[in-house]
């Protein structure tokens, strides 16, 4: 996929955040604004995502794995038992072979290893948008 | 008690370092300073993030650095101007200590020890005790850098 058809594919799409930094959020929120999305959530912990999910029903979920109260890879699960569609990709420092095979099991449709550029973001979630 | 060896206190110091070179990688290298084991300590340093590993290996990781090399640090990360550690800053703070944490858990994994971290805590001007009774000799390692010296403690339980 070239730029021209990642861009045409991100343009308008609704987007959650879910990251316990704000740092991060921003960062991530800062890419997809520019590639014309819709961020229509940001969430701190996988109890906010859960919640946030169901009232949104965006059309990408960027999933941070560790979070205070309810980490990542049990928010992807509740997230994917209410919406086996749900577009999930997990962003997250820990990639370890454990964490990304078990995010990959539950139904995450990628894995992007901060630290990232934000083209290598955009182009993971256009893909996830592709299958 | 997991005794720790080379390779494991590797694992923790070993992304610390990239990760400050990457922020300040026109600065001079990064050295070690004189690795010391301490009794039971309080952190010294105005502030302190702490992550939890458990799993195979348990640790409590704590990094100490002055408000100066914090706001330096956050400047770096966000590329504008700081004047104080607001929560904006400290943020930015936490997230290059997630990024650190990851890496060590990564490196951990290599060395065939499967972990898991907690969230990392911020702390400004608290002094939190770095060992306990379990742990009374934490290894305090230095990493001196021009932004200043981040001081990493590594209690192993």
């Amino acid at each position: 996929m070239d730029n021209e058809e990642m861009m045409a594919s991100l343009a308008n799409k609704t987007v959650m955040i879910v990251d316990d930094t704000s740092f991060m959020r921003n960062i991530i929120k800062r890419a997809f604004e520019k590639a014309g999305c819709q961020v229509v959530a940001e969430c701190e912990n996988g109890h906010e995502a859960v919640a946030m999910y169901q009232a949104h029903r965006p059309d990408l979920v960027a999933m941070d794995i560790v979070m205070p109260q309810m980490d990542g890879l049990e928010a992807l699960s509740q997230i994917k038992a209410m919406d086996p569609d749900a577009r999930i990709v997990v962003v997250s420092s820990l990639g370890t072979e454990d964490k990304v095979e078990t995010a990959l099991g539950l139904g995450a449709k990628s894995f992007i290893l901060k630290p990232f550029k934000a083209p290598e973001l955009l182009s993971v979630f256009a893909e996830a948008l592709a299958v | 008690m997991q005794k720790p060896n080379a390779d494991i206190v590797n694992a923790f110091v070993e992304p610390c370092l990239g990760m400050l070179e990457e922020l300040a990688p026109k600065t001079a290298p990064i050295h070690l300073g004189d690795l010391r084991m301490e009794a039971l300590k309080v952190s010294d340093c105005e502030v302190n993030l702490v992550s939890m590993v458990s799993g195979d290996l348990e640790a409590k990781v704590v990094f100490g650095l002055s408000t100066d090399m914090a706001m330096e640090v956050a400047e770096q990360m966000m590329s504008v101007q700081v004047d104080s550690l607001d929560s904006v800053a400290q943020s930015a703070i936490i997230e290059l200590v997630n990024i650190i944490i990851g890496k060590t858990s990564m490196a951990l994994a290599e060395l065939a020890y499967e972990t898991q971290v907690s969230p990392v805590s911020f702390s400004y001007g608290n002094l939190d005790p770095i060992g306990t009774t379990e742990c009374p000799h934490p290894i305090t390692i230095p990493l001196i850098t021009t932004l200043g010296t981040l001081e990493l403690d590594l209690a192993f339980y």
